[in-house]
């Protein structure tokens, strides 16, 4: 018996999706690169207050040590030349040990982002979160490193102010200026809130690139755009 | 009024077989560009299905918690479209359901931009340090051009190289013999 062309197409259409859905089902049991049926949002604990900011650094370069004595009014030409001529030797030591230390740390950096380029097996312990009232106080204190982890149009539309523009799916691109950020510093990358992922895609990049402290600002700019608080627009 | 329906049928399916050689050779050519479009897209999202799922659930259109169930199915489902047009196999049937398909993505990138959604469109897995295509007007006509495609292979199915054809060729010589 000849079946109608549609009924035909209607059959070999379900056949068709019953395949995918067959294979759909047998990859998802047994591959290794499976994703978990329901898909949640990636959950964080919050830091407590002590842990964010006992070690509080607001510093970002060294400072300057004293290496030179105290002149005492009592010397003498000769020895007030030959102090002169030791304070000027110990400067220089100290300027020369500055800009060694400087190479080695740029140095250090450029390995480093080398490495970054195989960054997928390295294990990363997932960063804490951070409520929009302890990024209110790291933001006043100054002591936090904002990075807005959203597309550039979104940034450029509001952002938490100072905050740093690193669009997560483009770390690689962005791979420059991660090197050239403290490390000493707290870090506190956002963006959306809510069911966004990118603040913890760029965490755990960060995290594998050597940033161990990263924070999540889990609010994002959803909760930050709903306050009093300072809003930057543009780049 | 069924016996019509019935002197009907065998007249529409004898038309389909006496196609002009020229439009089974436009047929075969949609056939093979619509299974490798899908076969590429398909497997560049295999390879990052989280990624994908990411997207998706962009899109808000369905419940956040389905985002990797439904992308799941739709790789596959794109895996299988490409696999059957390109052997021939069920050509109607698959681009009746690659028609579904375009259509879902259709409605998904109109009624993001309706939103003001800029997103990803999810459409393809870009390559690192690639920026991903986004939802706009150069993905919905990217997109209706596929559907026309697909619905052309509804109208105008059959075309040389196809593994139903090489199956009837050899039920005829069996039949034969």
């Amino acid at each position: 018996m000849n079946q109608s062309p549609l009924r035909k197409a209607l059959k070999e259409a379900r056949t068709v999706v019953l395949i995918g859905i067959l294979l759909a089902i047998s990859f998802n049991l047994f591959a290794s690169s499976k994703v978990p049926w329901i898909r949640t949002t990636k959950s964080v604990d919050t830091i407590s207050d002590d842990a964010l900011f006992n070690d509080v650094d607001t510093t970002t370069i060294d400072q300057p040590i004293d290496t030179v004595p105290a002149v005492d009014s009592g010397m003498s030409a000769e020895e007030l030349e030959k102090h002169r001529i030791d304070s000027i030797k110990k400067e220089e030591q100290r300027v020369q040990d500055s800009i060694k230390n400087e190479k080695k740390r740029i140095q250090d950096s450029t390995e480093k982002a080398e490495k970054a380029n195989d960054i997928s097996n390295i294990p990363v312990d997932g960063a804490k979160g951070i409520t929009t009232e302890q990024a209110k106080k790291l933001l006043d204190m100054k002591a936090a490193l904002f990075i807005d982890a959203r597309r550039s149009d979104q940034f450029g539309k509001g952002h938490i102010p100072g905050a740093l523009n690193i669009y997560a799916y483009e770390f690689q691109d962005n791979i420059g200026k991660v090197a050239g950020l403290p490390k000493n510093k707290r870090i506190v990358v956002y963006c959306d809130g809510g069911e966004c992922e990118l603040s913890h895609d760029l965490a755990d990049d960060l995290a594998k690139f050597g940033f161990t402290k990263v924070v999540i600002y889990t609010g994002g700019w959803e909760e930050w755009s709903k306050t009093d608080y300072p809003k930057s627009t543009g780049e | 009024m069924a016996e019509t329906l019935t002197q009907q049928q065998p007249r529409t399916t004898s038309t389909l077989n006496e196609m002009h050689p020229a439009m089974q050779s436009l047929s075969l050519a949609v056939r093979i560009l619509l299974g490798v479009i899908f076969l590429v897209s398909g497997a560049e999202k295999l390879g990052a299905l989280d990624t994908f799922a990411h997207a998706i659930a962009n899109y808000k259109i369905i419940p956040f918690a389905l985002a990797n169930i439904f992308a799941v199915l739709v790789v596959w489902t794109e895996i299988a479209i490409a696999v059957l047009l390109i052997s021939g196999a069920a050509v109607r049937g698959t681009a009746l359901v690659t028609g579904t398909l375009l259509t879902v993505f259709l409605i998904a990138i109109l009624t993001a931009m309706a939103r003001g959604l800029e997103i990803d469109c999810g459409c393809f897995n870009p390559a690192a340090g690639v920026e991903p295509e986004k939802v706009g007007w150069p993905k919905v006509f990217e997109d209706l051009a596929l559907l026309a495609g697909a619905v052309f292979l509804i109208y105008f199915p059959k075309s040389p190289l196809t593994i139903d054809r090489l199956l009837r060729r050899q039920g005829e010589e069996g039949e034969k013999g």
